[in-house]
């Protein structure tokens, strides 16, 4: 059993339920789950699906969270000018987001050029190209944040399919 | 292109623009539709003219803090940044769905509005 202690309205609904996830890299997006999920019947629809099925329930809303917290991280590196350098590790944490959001189910469109612009971006940055690699960093970031805005819209429709 | 992903693509392009100095934000303390109050309080009001070939509209930004109860009547606030658009004077301000960027968009205005880099500078230069 898996207590909900400081998570916000919505956790009281599912506070009994019986949720058995693999692994502790899916404890931190519960608090997400209780909040974003509503009824109680909705979780344990969920729950009847099998633990692969409540494991990608869990992770990708993690994921989301970590790539949104990633992007509000290259978006302070952009707008105070941080040394390429920085902009390229960012870039190389986004990149392993949106490899791990892709071995999830979800219709979220994979955007197989991002990876090729990281890689661009990593190669310009150890040449000392400090301009392109700002402006790859720029539209990097614009097409990561529809891919956060697509995984919004699939995590708040999921619970509801059947 | 879906609604969702205009907006997202509205949003990225006014960080983006604002970022390279062609968009300027002011502060401003009150707005005449967003008084404080016990329920609802808003933080630092930043607003800027938008420009284009047709029109010009004027958008504004800003944090909102709203009291609300939940089902045992347990008080908490929500926190949320608010972009609102005015395509003309005599229009009401048009709030725009709330989605993934308009945190990002938020700070780096409240960051180029107060200037930390011409501060920093100076102080920097400045002897000892």
């Amino acid at each position: 059993m898996l207590r909900f202690g400081g998570c916000r309205r919505g956790a009281l609904s599912v506070a009994n339920v019986d949720i058995r996830c693999r692994g502790r890299q899916a404890l931190p997006s519960l608090g997400w789950v209780c909040f974003h999920s509503g009824p109680a019947d909705h979780i344990s629809r969920v729950l009847a699906r099998g633990p692969d099925f409540t494991k990608d329930f869990l992770r990708l809303p993690a994921l989301r969270n970590g790539l949104a917290n990633d992007l509000a991280e290259l978006n302070r590196l952009n707008f105070s000018r941080a040394s390429p350098d920085l902009i390229v590790a960012c870039l190389a944490t986004c990149r392993s987001r949106v490899r791990a959001v892709r071995r999830y189910r979800s219709d979220v469109r994979a955007r197989r050029w991002i990876q090729v612009e990281i890689s661009m971006a990593r190669v310009l940055a150890f040449f000392g190209a400090d301009a392109p690699v700002r402006q790859l960093s720029y539209a990097i970031y614009g097409q990561l944040v529809e891919m956060v805005a697509d995984l919004d819209d699939f995590l708040a429709r999921r619970p509801f399919e059947e | 292109m879906p609604a969702s992903s205009r907006w997202v693509t509205f949003i990225t392009k006014l960080n983006r623009q604002t970022q390279a100095g062609k968009i300027k934000w002011k502060a401003t303390n009150e707005q005449p539709d967003l008084l404080n109050g016990d329920f609802v309080q808003y933080g630092t009001i930043y607003v800027a003219n938008l420009e284009t070939d047709i029109r010009d509209a004027t958008a504004r930004i800003y944090r909102e803090k709203r009291r609300l109860e939940n089902e045992y009547e347990e008080e908490y606030w929500t926190d949320r940044v608010i972009l609102d658009i005015r395509t003309s004077e005599l229009e009401d301000f048009i709030r725009i769905p709330s989605k993934a960027g308009l945190d990002d968009l938020y700070e780096t205005v409240a960051y180029s509005s107060s200037r930390v880099d011409d501060f920093v500078d100076t102080f920097l230069k400045s002897s000892g």
